[in-house]
């Protein structure tokens, strides 16, 4: 286990520039997540940092070992990779083996190791079988087995599980991140589930075009998005475009006027920027709530069931749409078509 | 269910006319099988009875079972050399982009489209060349012989092999190296094992290319030694009894188990 440093980390493929100029630092036993969309260099960054791809330029620190020019055995890293990339010709206790087998330990000792690497990932009983008799999830496992069992200075997940259906996708979230903090192994989880990144990660990278965006915990990235990618990105949100006119006031194109409370170093009091606020930081009523900043009156256009919560989309006079979250239980029914007054605070409401 | 009994006058034409490939495929072939049991000494229908007779003498003429042993011999040559060379070959052609890729891999694949009885004649006149610049004999020798044969079955190992890269998963290749094995490891113990039904099918398919060459081998093999292929035309040449049908019908055996063997390694029709 080890800190990982990222240093101008960069990779060109011809005149083409996947990921650009990345510097970065993983603490040790920290789980990183890097997200974005699809495109953005997140394969190519792990696959510098385990060596398969040559950076362009940059270098990359293990602790305080530079394995810039190393190449992927000599590394000592556990890679997860996207199809999970068994062997197909060998059992799952194979699979698992190999690595120790590579590191040529004694034949008891690899047993051992590589019994206990199954039982950390429930999987004790399907040893004998090979990959293809496995089903998604427990090949899932048997790679994550296989990365974990040769103690990786660092492990590394690429979409560990895009393959999945919903349900066992949140069961093995639950047991990556239980096993990550069991061995409190450093962990970099590639990602464009943003709900993954929120759940797993202790920190998460925004990466967009091949560049970070955003670096912070979940709720620095949430309540405080450095910019409408990131904001639009992680979550939902409303957004309004127009002008800072004073410190804590914004005035839209359509005239209303806002208070906020954060602004991202991006957006200059000058310049066109756009005021923006979570769909579940509203409330929606007939009447405005006074201990709010913020209001706005507008008529109700759609209204969508969700489960837990119901989403109204609210059409503002000068035509602008906006979207609210609210409990499924409103104090009092709204229907389509009825006048609505929506507040929310100015610590809600941020500008970008 | 509607579709399926609409379906069904298409479906008998269909199988008719597949019926009709085996039978035009398969008619000679039984009616080989079949004459080698005809007690008849020229080969004529109706047979008058039925002997093993033929098989026996077939195996107390010389030509026959030296024939055989040396074609035998030739064709396991063959497979060694044709592995040797065509895997790494096809290792380097699937793998790697260099310089005169293409021409390399047309050049091994060229025996496939130059008609034997010319690459018969080129391959001799090529050891006539050799052998007047450097003294080495291998017109009329068995290392000569088994050199064109390898040169012939190379393309099939090539191509199976070739094939079956293609379709490996690099990131499972990937995967070894990350676990720390180097170049050789990932290619001992994960390349080569998951491309091995290639590598048993090229093998196998040599065997049988060279086990029935007969217009190269003509050329090439040394004065009174003769292949299996060659005995059988020189024996057509004087007689037309069974015992030709006979030694056939082995050749046919040994080669119909070659494939059968084959397929349980590698399903053939995935192949082509
Ligand atoms: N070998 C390559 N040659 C040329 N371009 C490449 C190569 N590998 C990746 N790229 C390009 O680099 C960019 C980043 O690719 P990368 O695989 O890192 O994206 P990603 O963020 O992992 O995307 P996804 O979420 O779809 O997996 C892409 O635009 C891709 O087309
Ligand atoms: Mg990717």
């Amino acid at each position: 286990m080890a800190k990982i440093a990222l240093e101008n980390l960069e990779k060109r493929f011809g005149s083409f520039v996947a990921v650009e100029s990345l510097s970065l630092e993983i603490a040790d036993g920290e789980f990183l997540a890097l997200l974005g969309p699809s495109g953005c260099g997140k394969t190519t960054i792990l696959r510098m940092i385990s060596g398969l791809t040559e950076a362009t330029r940059g270098r990359i620190h293990f602790g305080a070992r530079d394995v810039t020019g190393l190449p992927p055995y000599a590394r000592n890293i556990g890679l997860v990779f996207q199809g999970y990339a068994l062997f197909p010709h060998m059992t799952v206790a194979e699979n698992v083996a190999f690595g120790l087998e590579m590191r040529a330990l004694d034949r008891g000792e690899i047993g051992h190791r590589v019994h206990s690497a199954l039982e950390t990932v429930q999987l004790a009983g399907l040893a004998s079988r090979l990959p293809r008799q496995l089903s998604g999830g427990q090949q899932q496992r048997v790679a994550l087995a296989r990365a974990i069992v040769i103690r990786p200075d660092a492990l590394l997940l690429d979409e560990p599980l895009s393959a999945l259906d919903a349900k066992l996708r949140q069961e093995l979230r639950q047991e990556i991140r239980r096993l990550q903090r069991s061995l409190g192994i450093t962990t970099i989880c590639v990602t464009h589930d943003q709900e993954e990144a929120l759940s797993l990660a202790t920190r998460l990278v925004v990466m967009h075009h091949g560049r970070i965006e955003q670096i912070g915990t979940p709720s620095d990235l949430y309540e405080r998005p450095a910019s409408r990618f990131v904001a639009e990105f992680i979550g939902k949100s409303n957004f309004l475009d127009g002008r800072v006119v004073a410190k804590d006031e914004f005035v839209t194109k359509s005239g209303f006027v806002f208070r906020f409370q954060r602004q991202s170093a991006r957006a200059s009091s000058h310049e066109a920027s756009s005021v923006g606020f979570r769909p579940e930081k509203i409330e929606i009523g007939r009447a405005r709530n006074a201990a709010l900043a913020n209001h706005v009156e507008g008529t109700v256009d759609a209204i969508t069931y969700l489960g837990a919560t119901t989403e109204y989309e609210v059409r503002l006079p000068s035509l602008e749409r906006l979207t609210v979250h609210a409990g499924a239980n409103p104090v009092e029914p709204i229907g389509i078509g009825d006048e609505v007054t929506l507040s929310w605070s100015s610590e809600a409401t941020f500008v970008v | 269910m509607a579709v399926s009994i609409r379906a069904l006058p298409g479906r008998t034409a269909f199988l008719a006319s597949v019926g009709f490939a085996y039978l035009i495929i398969l008619a000679p072939l039984i009616a080989v099988f079949w004459v080698s049991f005809f007690r008849n000494k020229i080969i004529a229908f109706p047979p008058q009875g039925y002997t093993l007779a033929w098989f026996a003498n077939a195996w107390s003429l010389d030509d026959f079972r030296n024939g055989f042993v040396l074609s035998l011999e030739v064709g396991i040559i063959a497979t060694l050399g044709s592995l040797l060379i065509g895997v790494p070959a096809a290792l380097a052609l699937a793998r790697h982009d260099f310089r005169g890729r293409e021409a390399i891999s047309a050049a091994l694949m060229s025996p496939l489209i130059v008609p034997g009885i010319v690459a018969g004649t080129a391959v001799y006149m090529f050891y006539i060349e050799i052998e007047t610049w450097t003294d080495v004999q291998l017109a009329a020798t068995l290392p000569g012989l088994c050199l064109a044969h390898v040169v012939l079955a190379l393309p099939w190992t090539v191509r199976l092999v070739t094939a079956s890269l293609i379709g490996v998963n690099r990131l499972v290749e990937e995967a070894a190296m990350t676990l720390g094995a180097g170049p050789v490891k990932t290619l001992w113990r994960v390349t080569l094992p998951m491309i091995r039904p290639a590598i048993v099918a090229g093998g196998l398919f040599s065997f049988v290319v060279s086990f029935v060459d007969l217009e190269k081998s003509l050329f090439l093999v040394g004065p009174g030694r003769m292949t299996l292929p060659i005995a059988i035309i020189n024996y057509l040449e004087w007689s037309i009894d069974p015992t030709i049908a006979a030694v056939a019908t082995i050749q046919i055996l040994i080669i119909s188990a070659a494939l059968l063997l084959t397929d349980r390694f590698v399903r053939l029709s995935r192949v082509f």
